[in-house]
């Protein structure tokens, strides 16, 4: 067990990179010309389902389009090398873009599809390979395919086989490195927040929208590269390498090899490439494989065997106890001495008349209230009052048909989801959805993920700017994780946490990035009276700190306990507001809730029933 | 108000049950009588929904079990507790709005053994029970008021002759007027010998037909008992909004 | 011209069969069945074995290919479907279905397009001025009886009612007392059945082909895009226009623009309607 312990204190790149160096040297570790062959297709196909892992596998878009950017990017070195550019880094600069830009036009269509209209869409782009290779077949050579290309050169020298097997393990390597460095960063996070839902991506500021376009153009890029690459291998490329056949095969890799994953690209296409040549009955069978591996990996849904690997590396590490990963805590903390909670100050959110009709049923009339810093607001009503709705409509996910709702001096009606968010709007939602897969304090950090900025080059280059960010992340998500309650669990993953706790990881994540006003969508619903006490004390802390918090519940017992203000909702108006204790005696409030009219002068059932009786008694 | 049978139609004995990990209802215990009306009362967020997904199936009891005729019907699945004789009106007026009126209730008798032909047969005698219906059948059930859409709901509910009919809210969203018309339908029906159990919100609409009374709150019952017994506005009043931890009184219990 | 017209026709009834057989599955499970397309080429196969190779009377070819065909697609509703929550994830396996079907098929039939006769006749007729293959009729009266025949039953038998209500409502379907699973399934293995026998009037004309497996699907998925998800009606209405357009494009453009104009549209319908034309959208709801 030691000798696990030293080998998992090397940071987790070395492994990897430590294969990658064998696989370098392969050649004059005296590997037949048949074999070196293998590794560079696989190399090739690696980089194929590396792009559709970080699409569909992190970002959660089904764009199945890579046999065509791979199509795209071969032509296109194709076409500059019958011209005498056999410049290997000029072609894979510019197939890589061609490539990038495909997968951005063909992935355009998605924004507003939904899934499987994607999948098909972009699943017709490679019917579309051989029509438009035909109608061109000027450059291209049509069906006959290209030919003709030049030996490929790098800064002016021509490259020796050897040389050109390093160049396309090197670019392989280096593809899976920027993957690497992408995912494992908060944009990583930001595009399994996104696979989880756009909702959720929206509401901390992430738009949906962008976010969609640089994962086609991130899917494409690699199969640019892969074009490049495989154009210079015979120097011939023909129509019949692009069909439904590498398709399949690109998806089949992708999901046996596990889709969120970065190696799980190399091991997913090794297997799809060197399995048909080793065994003559695999080749044969070969698309019965693709087709049960489909099956067999989508319906287990084990995350291929990336996910394998990663289990049984937990397992050895809770074994030799391992620094950090201590089995799952078990649940108390946040006991401890009160925290301070840093100053929060709020906004003044204010709703002015807001009206909202859906095809006929008036959800929402002429509504107006405000919530200010400093005070905790709560909106209350029965079943189909409107609260949803407004609270949906505030966050921008309904347009208001009239009337107005600031925030400050900000207007926000008429603002799409995520530019609310980036306002300073935070909400919590009564079912958390989290994305699988990341850490307690991942998910918290990804409330500033809009907020506090840092590129994709940044990055990947792991720049000093990147760093500080990401120092910046982890500082304020353990000082929010502190003032909730959850720093022990930190390190576990999000989904694993029960619902009373996931609530307090939500709060979290909406506090982290200063908003100037939170939305509570029923966070006490389903939890137990102790749990619902760490809330309302956590919310007094808040209102002290100068927040703004509005509060949609149920829960009665916490609305009385901790709201400054209340507001009553029924049938789509406000029929009450002002404190707790007025609201509670409140005729027009009990005739909502218990349908008892303001007439009666004796407020008892037997009254009622009396009433009743004598009224059915005058109808015969 | 006639005294209760021996046996109930339905007992149901301290379930819980939710959504995934999030529970709604942890610890319901209430019984039906056949030709009785047991009224649920509670504000929203209490469980009442929970509770008549649970008994009707559509949510699984994770703990406590449901006799249901005598019989323990906790694993069985939805469909087949309509089979056995139990049926659910969902609120918000579920029918089926892209068909008519008619094929709705064709519909709602889908477990008896019957060709269309002879449900469309039966349906006459949910059309005198609610003739705006009769009148019309052929109407697309998307295009009627929320009043017709409900009886409705409960006519398709009655098409399958149930003995124990589970209420959800039927008044919500309704004009007052029609509230009362409504409850005076479902109090008659007690009449054919149906159980009823009622869950309602607008606790004025429903008190008044009952012949037995449960409140529940955040998902346990607080008070239980005969009408008669539980008459007092204000006990009631905190029952409902939260003030009463006390184990509920179960005075019918032998 | 109007020889022209029936070829797109029977293209164009062709890929409407193909749409019948999505919606059937869309309308009962709510699910996309990639394979639908390759269920019918299973269905030609088998007819290509069992009147080419053993010569069987026409009747018990049909009556095998919709038995086999509707096996196969019980299996898949309980493999590949059922198990599977996610509508992402349940294109990724129905489309691991319809390639292993394809490999399957090329294993046992061979990778080159089989002949299958036509029971009705193989002679040119001339109808309304135009000269057509008595399969090409055949393949536009079945297109529109089929939409008729399901269109009624769906109306008038108490189990094509209670698979409209599903699919408005599963849970009030539940509620009346309706086996959601056991219909959900029964439909699915029904629309394999449908592919099989439908596979006698398709094969004649498409040759039995494993590779077409993929385009028919893409193509089917066009005119269900513009017929409107789950529209009987609209797959008549789509496969007219995906088969006219693929036809006068091949005929005045050249083949290799017949792909594109399909595409073309397939883009401009998802646009402007993401649900079809015949399918009203609903009001999103967050």
């Amino acid at each position: 067990m030691t000798i696990w312990r030293t080998l998992r204190s090397a940071p987790s790149w070395v492994w990897p990179a430590l294969v990658a160096i064998v696989i370098l040297a392969l050649p004059w570790l005296g590997l037949g010309y048949s074999a070196i062959r293998q590794v560079q297709l696989c190399c090739i196909l690696a980089l194929l389902v590396s792009g559709l892992n970080l699409s569909f596998g992190y970002a959660g878009q089904l764009a199945l389009g890579q046999a065509a950017m791979y199509a795209a990017g071969a032509y296109t070195a194709g076409i500059m090398s019958v011209h005498g550019q056999t410049d290997l880094l000029e072609e894979l600069a510019v197939s890589g873009v061609v490539a990038l830009l495909v997968g951005l036009l063909t992935g355009i269509p998605g924004l507003r599809l939904n899934s499987w209209s994607l999948a098909m869409t972009s699943f017709f782009l490679v019917l579309l390979i051989p029509d438009l290779l035909q109608i061109f077949s000027g450059p291209t050579g049509g069906s006959n395919g290209l030919s003709g290309l030049g030996a490929v050169t790098l800064f002016g020298q021509p490259l020796s086989s050897n040389g050109y097997y390093l160049a396309i393990v090197i670019t392989t390597v280096a593809w899976f490195a920027v993957m690497r460095n992408i995912v494992s960063s908060r944009h990583g996070v930001a595009f399994q927040v996104l696979k989880q839902s756009d909702v959720l991506a929206s509401s901390v500021g992430i738009s949906p929208y962008r976010m969609k376009l640089v994962a086609y153009a991130l899917g494409g890029l690699p199969a640019g590269l892969a074009g490049a690459l495989f154009a210079n291998l015979d120097q011939y490329i023909s129509p019949g390498s692009f069909d439904f056949t590498l398709a399949t095969t690109i998806l089949a890799g992708t999901i046996l090899g596990g889709s969120a994953s970065v190696y799980g690209a190399a091991i997913g296409a090794a297997i799809m490439q060197i399995g048909p040549n080793e065994s003559t009955s695999f080749q044969q069978y070969a698309l019965v494989f693709y087709g049960a591996f489909l099956i067999v990996g989508g319906v287990l849904l084990n995350g291929g065997i990336a996910r394998l690997g990663r289990t049984l590396v937990g397992r050895l590490d809770r074994a030799a106890a391992v620094a950090g990963t201590a089995a799952t805590p078990p649940g108390e903390s946040g006991d401890g001495p009160p925290q301070e909670v840093p100053r929060l100050p709020g906004g003044v959110l204010a709703v002015r008349g807001v009206s909202k009709n859906f095809g006929g049923n008036q959800a929402l009339l002429d509504v107006s209230l405000s919530a200010s810093p400093g005070q905790i607001t709560a909106l209350i009503g029965p079943n189909g009052s409107g609260k949803t709705t407004l609270l949906n409509m505030v966050c921008g996910f309904y347009r208001t048909d009239s009337g107005e709702i600031t925030l400050g001096e900000d207007r926000l009606n008429h603002l799409a989801p995520h530019r609310i968010a980036l306002a300073g709007v935070a909400r919590t939602f009564q079912t958390p959805n989290l994305p699988a897969g990341i850490t307690v304090a991942e998910a918290v950090s990804s409330g500033r993920y809009a907020k506090a900025r840092a590129s994709m080059w940044s990055a990947v280059f792991r720049t000093p700017k990147y760093r500080r960010v990401r120092k910046a992340d982890a500082a304020q998500a353990d000082q929010v994780l502190e003032l909730v309650g959850l720093s022990d669990v930190r390190d576990t993953e999000a989904t694993a946490l029960p619902l009373g706790r996931r609530r307090l990881l939500e709060l979290a994540k909406a506090l982290i990035a200063s908003p100037r006003v939170l939305l509570l969508d029923e966070i006490a619903s389903g939890l137990d009276e102790d749990e619902v006490d760490r809330i309302g004390v956590l919310l007094a802390k808040f209102r002290e700190a100068g927040a703004t918090v509005v509060l949609v519940e149920h829960n009665f017992r916490l609305v009385l306990e901790v709201a400054d203000h209340i507001a009553v909702l029924a049938h789509g108006q406000v029929i009450a507001e002002g404190s707790p204790a007025l609201i509670e005696q409140d005729p027009r409030v009990l005739s909502e809730y218990l349908g008892v009219t303001e007439e009666s002068s004796t407020l008892t059932i037997a009254g009622e029933v009396a009433a009743i009786t004598a009224e059915r008694g005058e109808e015969r | 108000m006639t005294t209760a049978p021996a046996s109930p139609l339905l007992d149901v004995s301290h379930i819980a049950a939710g959504y995934g990990d999030l529970r709604a209802v942890w610890d319901v215990s209430l019984r039906v009588w056949p030709g009785q009306l047991t009224v649920l009362l509670g504000r929203n967020g209490a469980g009442k929904t929970t509770t008549l997904r649970a008994i009707s199936g559509l949510n699984r009891a994770q703990t406590g079990t449901i006799e249901f005729k005598g019989e323990d019907i906790t694993r069985v699945p939805a469909h087949q507790r309509v089979r056995r004789g139990m049926a659910y009106v969902q609120e918000g007026k579920r029918v089926f709005r892209r068909q008519t009126v008619e094929q709705n209730l064709i519909l709602g008798g889908y477990v008896r053994k019957m060709r269309r032909s002879a449900l469309r047969q039966e349906a006459q005698r949910v059309y005198e029970i609610f003739p705006v219906l009769g009148e019309r059948r052929g109407t697309l059930a998307g295009s009627m008021s929320g009043g017709q859409q409900q009886m409705l709901a409960i006519g398709q509910a009655l098409m399958a002759q149930p003995a124990l009919l589970l209420l959800d809210e039927p008044s919500g969203g309704l004009a007052p007027a029609i509230v009362s018309d409504m409850m005076n339908r479902i109090a008659a029906l007690r009449e054919l010998g149906l159980g009823i159990l009622l869950v309602e919100q607008a606790v004025e609409a429903a008190i008044g037909y009952a012949d037995h009374v449960a409140v529940l709150d955040s998902g346990k019952v607080v008070l239980s008992g005969e009408a008669g017994q539980v008459d007092d506005l204000s006990v009631l009043r905190d029952a409902y909004f939260g003030k009463t931890a006390a184990p509920a009184l179960r005075a019918e219990e032998s | 011209m109007m020889t022209l017209i029936w070829t797109g026709l029977a293209s164009g009834a062709v890929y409407a069969l193909v749409a019948i057989g999505y919606n059937i599955v869309f309308i009962s499970s709510q699910t996309f069945n990639f394979a639908q397309a390759q269920l019918l080429m299973v269905g030609a196969f088998i007819a290509y074995s069992g009147l080419v190779t053993f010569h069987l009377p026409v009747l018990v070819v049909a009556l095998a290919a919709a038995a086999a065909v509707l096996v196969l697609a019980g299996l898949e509703e309980r493999v590949a479907v059922r198990p599977v929550s996610q509508p992402d994830v349940q294109l990724v396996t129905t489309l691991g279905a319809a390639t292993l079907l394809e490999g399957a098929s090329q294993l046992i039939w061979g990778n080159q397009p089989l002949s299958v006769p036509f029971s009705a006749g193989s002679g040119v007729v001339t109808l309304l001025g135009g000269r057509l293959f008595p399969v090409q009729l055949a393949l536009v009266i079945t297109a529109i009886v089929l939409v008729v025949v399901l269109t009624y039953l769906s109306r008038h038998l108490k189990l094509g009612l209670a698979l409209l209500g599903m699919a408005e409502d599963r849970e009030a379907a539940i509620l009346r007392g309706v086996n959601a699973r056991r219909l959900a399934l029964g439909a699915f293995a029904f629309s394999g059945a449908l592919a099989g026998l439908l596979g006698l009037v398709v094969a004649p004309y498409t040759f039995a082909f494993a590779t077409l497996g993929s385009s028919l699907a893409l193509y089917g998925f066009v005119v269900l895009a513009i017929g409107g998800f789950g529209s009987m009606g609209g797959t008549l209405v789509g496969g007219l226009v995906v088969g006219l357009v693929e036809t006068l494009v091949t005929r005045y453009l050249g083949s290799q623009y017949a792909d594109l104009f399909v595409f073309a549209a397939l883009v401009v319908i998802l646009f402007v309607r993401p649900a079809g034309l015949f399918v009203r959208a609903r009001e999103r709801v967050v």
